[in-house]
């Protein structure tokens, strides 16, 4: 087989492929960035660990106040209130990532051995 | 220091040279036995070459019809002892889980969605803006876990196991992503079917690649 | 005499035009034959590329762990990232924990088996 071959399995596929081009960019990093960890400059890389434990929280309690709304034992007022807090938090996150210029998959961590984060 | 690449029926071997060109070797105990191959020095992988030269060796492995129990990726222990009380002390764990595996491979399956960003609109009457955001994301999942069920129930039944792989944050963006162990017979009809779904559900992207090594059925033996 | 230069204009005329035309149809079978060489050198790219995300998915989060004496890693980040990953499992415990009272359907699929 030659190595062309052995790399192309893509059996069928339809639709944009291009949606893995961004996370193909993502993967190589995060390879890279195995051994190199320290080689982004220091303010962005602090920045993307710190708003990404922030975006673990946010995503674990979305979910959770989801599955909350879903099972019906919330007040009228507490989803309101829920939701008002996520939607701030959401533009919030926002706002953040575009202050140090980070993408939604740059807030991911591989945790080497141990995989990734999100 | 030996690098582990797999763990397999004994006899199995495979012609692919292992990591940086190494020779890989077979280190058996009982009846299993792991593939390796040895080095001084062992960098972590920072480049995809790491990948395709780990699962060559894992693929050759497999290519007879030998149970193969993949490794992940930069696995490596001091030596041959304890390669083999690894093999040892995880027997039945391992026999199990090749057992499971024997004569399939997986495939993967990518759902695309090209699910609406902007809050649902709600009825009159049903509350503010928080109310509409918990419920527009609300719909949302449910719309989306919809379209990856009419597709994840027909690829089940011809599979032997499958698997939803953790969220990741691409998720977020309306990207599924499916594992099925599959027969290596039923490969082929396995893609076919997923043609036909793409062709009956155009809003759906759909990618399938494979026949890969079972990397996501041998966790439980983590 | 005038006639007979016309007619030799003309046929030069219409010998140019079919010229210009072959050639115009050349160009765009060129054309068309490169878009398609590059259409299918980008899709090719592509599977490529489509392959080893998913290959790499695979190799970072699949495959048996042996917790072997050895860990090929910077040992410091490592460190780092194993808490983290252990605060979020916990939270994610206690979230399936709380969420199992909670969710009236539960999840639609197989749980992931990591």
């Amino acid at each position: 087989m030659s190595p062309a071959a052995e790399r192309d399995r893509l059996l069928a596929g339809h639709g944009d492929l291009d949606l893995f081009g961004r996370e193909l960019a993502r993967l190589d990093s995060a390879l890279r960035g195995r051994l190199n960890a320290d080689r982004e400059s220091l303010e962005k890389g602090l920045a993307q660990l710190v708003l990404t434990l922030v975006e673990v929280i946010r995503q674990l309690l979305e979910r959770q106040a989801l599955r909350r709304v879903e099972g019906g034992s919330l007040s009228a007022a507490e989803v309101e209130r829920l939701g008002e807090t996520f939607l701030l938090l959401a533009e919030r996150m926002d706002e953040l990532k575009e202050a140090f210029g980070l993408e939604d998959e740059d807030l991911n961590l591989d945790l080497g051995p141990l995989g990734k984060l999100l | 220091m030996l690098y582990v690449y797999a763990i397999t029926d004994p006899g199995a071997s495979t012609e692919a040279p292992g990591i940086g060109g190494a020779r890989v070797t077979a280190v058996r105990e009982g009846d299993l036995q792991a593939l390796v191959s040895a080095h001084e020095r062992l960098e972590p992988a920072t480049g995809v070459d790491r990948l395709w030269e780990h699962e060559a060796v894992v693929e050759g492995a497999g290519a007879g019809g030998a149970g193969v129990l993949p490794l992940r990726l930069d696995s490596a222990l001091a030596g041959e002892d304890e390669v083999r009380a690894l093999l040892r002390e995880r027997a039945d764990e391992f026999g199990t889980v090749l057992r499971r595996v024997r004569g399939a491979a997986e495939l993967s399956v990518r759902v695309g969605l090209a699910v609406a960003e902007e809050p649902a609109p709600v009825a009159p009457g049903t509350g503010g803006a928080g109310t509409a955001y918990m419920l527009g994301r609300l719909e949302r999942a449910r719309r989306a876990e919809d379209l990856v069920r009419a597709v994840h129930e027909p690829l089940a039944e011809l599979a032997r196991e499958h698997a939803r792989l953790g969220p990741t944050l691409s998720d977020r963006r309306g990207q599924f992503r499916l594992a099925y162990l599959v027969e290596r017979g039923a490969v082929e009809p396995f893609r076919a079917r997923v043609e036909e779904l793409a062709e009956s559900q155009p809003e759906l992207q759909l990618t399938c690649t494979g026949p890969w090594p079972p990397y996501s059925f041998v966790g439980s033996a983590a | 005499m005038t006639a007979e230069r016309d007619a030799i204009d003309r046929s030069r005329r219409a010998a140019a035009a079919r010229r210009e035309r072959t050639r115009a149809a050349y160009d765009a079978r060129r054309a068309a034959d490169r878009r398609r060489h590059d259409a299918s050198v980008r899709r090719a790219r592509l599977a490529r590329e489509v392959s080893l995300v998913d290959l790499v998915d695979r190799l970072l989060d699949g495959g048996v762990v042996i917790h072997g004496d050895i860990t090929i890693a910077v040992a410091d980040v490592d460190l780092l990232y194993v808490g983290l990953r252990a605060l979020v499992s916990s939270v994610e415990n206690m979230e399936r924990e709380l969420g199992a009272g909670l969710s009236a359907k539960g999840p639609a699929l197989a749980a992931t088996p990591r």
